[in-house]
């Protein structure tokens, strides 16, 4: 149940405007996602370097007519995921050389998955599973909501800063709130703590 | 509102049949301070008799009315000060109009409802208000002024030599904050805040945030997808 979201940065590099509109359609209608259309991959770092991108769907073919650009992209941003956009055949070892393949035929659903899937693990985001919070974490939650600070809260607990920093991150995670109030909020009304 | 077959705007559609049927143009006509008796109007017919340029109006009156955001837009410098002017008035209407607004909402709740969430709530609210109108203040006395003299610069009128320099990570950095926190509240509100007698307080609070966050994410993509590619643009040439 976290909603704690990313907005990942796409750049999509496809000279046809149907599937370069389409794709982007898709995609908008479904994630949270902020989308550059570009023309030519030759204007593709310029894209990366301007708005940040954190992926790159490319159709292969402009990769095979355009190798050097793509080479020297891969090379200056390793950060940058790569996509490739397939809709007819392409050698395998040209297909290696992407981070994660989209097939033209594959149900939307199946694509924006991947994508999203390739996306949280590079960015270490987290996928959301509900789980309740842990003895330690409710310890934590309730020290935290009377105002403690996290030297405080380690010392209370007889365990470390860094461990209490971790057991916040996972309360964040599991309960989607960050702030302070948002969890004294959430710790009064599942009666963790009273006022 | 649930309408989702909303007619797409283009040059030579009439005005008066987008309005009618995309709500959101009532902001985008009172940002661009146009008032509407718009007639038979065609879109390219009112944007002549106001003075505003057309691909400018259709690029932000799509992105209001929830069309994905075409990339190469190919805007003129010159609409730089217009949506620097666009975005300086919907920070008017947040300040004035719907954080009040939100606020008023906030403080009825608790009358109705005695639950200790609302209390904090309400304190929530306010710090995250404050932030908001702290980065409002960062765009009125920073970025915008750092924009303006960029293009009078690029203009030939007067350099941009003295500003405190804009930093476009500072700036996203920002906007995520807001839109996270707008969303923790909704959040809150759904999920966790004890009920009362309140139900049609609360419907009318989150219909107002709502109101404000879909404003609010049309203001950001307008800046991100309208004013900073016209500005690294402009920094580009100015740089040759």
């Amino acid at each position: 149940m976290s909603d704690a979201k990313t907005t990942y940065r796409i750049g999509i590099v496809e000279p046809s405007a149907i599937i370069n509109e389409g794709l982007g359609i898709l995609l908008l209608k479904a994630g949270d996602f902020d989308l550059y259309h570009i023309d030519d991959i030759a204007d593709a770092e310029e894209y990366i370097a301007d708005y940040g991108l954190n992926l790159l769907i490319v159709n292969p073919m402009l990769v095979v007519q355009q190798y050097r650009d793509c080479q020297h992209i891969k090379r200056r941003h390793p950060d940058v995921l790569l996509a490739a956009l397939v809709y007819s055949y392409f050698d395998s070892t040209l297909l290696n050389q992407f981070d994660l393949c989209i097939n033209i035929t594959d149900a939307p659903e199946k694509i924006i998955g991947s994508i999203t899937e390739k996306l949280d693990k590079e960015h270490h985001a987290d996928t959301g599973a509900s789980e309740p919070l842990s003895t330690r974490e409710l310890d934590v939650l309730r020290l935290l909501v009377q105002g403690l600070m996290n030297k405080e809260i380690a010392d209370k607990l007889n365990i470390s800063v860094h461990t209490v920093v971790s057991h916040r991150k996972n309360i964040t995670q599991k309960t989607g709130i960050k702030t302070l109030a948002g969890l004294t909020i959430f710790a009064l009304s599942n009666k963790i703590v009273e006022l | 509102m649930y309408n989702i077959r909303k007619p797409y705007m283009k040059p030579d559609s009439r005005l008066a049949e987008i309005v009618r049927s995309n709500p959101s143009m009532l902001y985008v006509l009172e940002y661009f301070q146009a008032d509407y008796m718009i007639r038979e109007m065609t879109v390219s017919e009112f944007c002549g008799e106001h003075q505003i340029d057309v691909n400018l109006f259709v690029a932000i009156s799509n992105i209001y009315n929830g069309f994905p955001i075409e990339s190469k837009l190919n805007l003129d410098a010159a609409c730089i000060p217009v949506v620097i002017q666009f975005l300086r008035n919907t920070h008017f209407y947040y300040r004035n109009e719907k954080y009040p607004e939100i606020q008023s909402l906030i403080d009825e709740l608790r009358k109705v409802n005695s639950a200790a969430e609302i209390g904090i709530l309400k304190k929530f609210f306010a710090e995250y208000y404050a932030e908001v109108d702290e980065h409002l203040t960062y765009e009125d006395r920073v970025a915008f002024p750092y924009f303006e003299a960029l293009y009078r610069k690029f203009t030939g009128a007067a350099g941009a030599d003295n500003l405190a320099r804009f930093s476009a990570n500072e700036y996203r950095d920002h906007h995520t904050d807001i839109e996270y926190k707008l969303d923790e509240l909704k959040n809150l509100l759904i999920r966790y805040i004890p009920v009362g007698e309140d139900r049609t307080v609360r419907r009318k609070l989150l219909t107002a945030l709502n109101d404000v966050e879909s404003n609010l994410n049309a203001h950001s993509a307008i800046e991100s997808h309208i004013l900073m590619p016209l500005v690294i643009d402009v920094e580009k040439k100015l740089a040759r």
